[in-house]
């Protein structure tokens, strides 16, 4: 699933283990949901939403 | 503009820091291990047959020489990374998997040497009931205790690796536990060793777990 989470991070100028922390995840998983590797479970997408204040489908986008 | 420490994408990937400490620690400590055995046994043997002379004493600094370039070799080329933020759940974790291989090494060494010969406990041999106990205390009730706290404090991402490195293990034994029986009966294996098909499911479990976490 493509997502834009390193851009969002990038903008606010967080690194992948200052991001991990506010999401209590490690970064292995921020890098691997960067990276397309891991599709977050909803519970973290939902997270990682309200961290960056918007919509699930504004980060993730599940068209290939 | 991002941190330097970010992503990350030019610098080596968790996994080939962690292979190359595995490869610089077990590679080196090994030699270094055989270098202070090396080292003990010369001197020994110098010492009770009384010729400490200065030729033995050129060997013996020469090993010394040896280990301590090692060592200096060893911290050299020892992969380092910057310290990072890390989630608390997720420090809990690490520090309970450190306490465990912390723990579990050396009373793994401490109980596989207690006893002789057939004795020992990675043996097929007769065992004493005090280290039978102790041993199956350990793993059958300790173990999945921690293993119990552990999993509470993984994130979703490590327990995709642990559940995908189960589940391919999982398969490689139903594949190959029958595989076994069946060339045994044949005659053309030994027959099938418990602890050792149960030793392969544990590698393939944590080469799955740790291709999908670091690579």
């Amino acid at each position: 699933m493509k997502n834009r989470l390193k851009v969002l991070r990038a903008e606010r100028d967080w690194s992948q283990a200052e991001l991990a922390g506010r999401l209590d995840v490690s970064r292995q998983a921020v890098n691997a949901i960067e990276t397309g590797k891991h599709d977050p479970s909803l519970p973290l997408a939902f997270r990682i939403a309200r961290l960056f204040d918007m919509k699930i489908e504004e980060i993730f986008d599940d068209e290939v | 503009m991002m941190k330097s420490d970010d992503i990350d994408d030019d610098r080596p990937s968790d996994g080939a820091i962690l292979l190359k400490r595995a490869l610089i620690g077990f590679v080196g400590g090994l030699t270094q291990v055989f270098l202070a055995g090396v080292l003990a046994g010369y001197l020994s043997v110098a010492v009770e047959h009384g010729y400490l002379s200065v030729a033995a004493g050129i060997v013996l600094a020469l090993i010394v020489g040896l280990i301590t370039l090692l060592g200096y070799g060893m911290w050299r080329f020892w992969p380092r990374t910057e310290p990072e933020p890390v989630a608390p759940s997720i420090r809990s974790a690490r520090n309970l998997l450190a306490l465990m291989v912390a723990v579990g090494v050396p009373l793994g060494i401490v109980l596989g040497v207690a006893g002789e010969g057939p004795g020992l406990l990675f043996s097929d041999g007769p065992v004493s009931p005090v280290i039978a106990a102790t041993a199956i205390v350990i793993w059958a009730v300790i173990a999945p205790l921690l293993t119990w706290l552990w999993w509470r404090k993984i994130d979703e991402h490590e327990a995709d690796a642990y559940r995908d490195g189960a589940l391919v293990a999982a398969h490689g034994y139903l594949f190959a536990a029958p595989a076994w029986w069946m060339a045994t009966r044949a005659g053309w294996l030994p027959p099938q060793e418990p602890m050792l098909v149960m030793l392969g499911v544990a590698l393939l479990w944590c080469a799955v777990w740790f291709a999908r976490r670091f690579l």
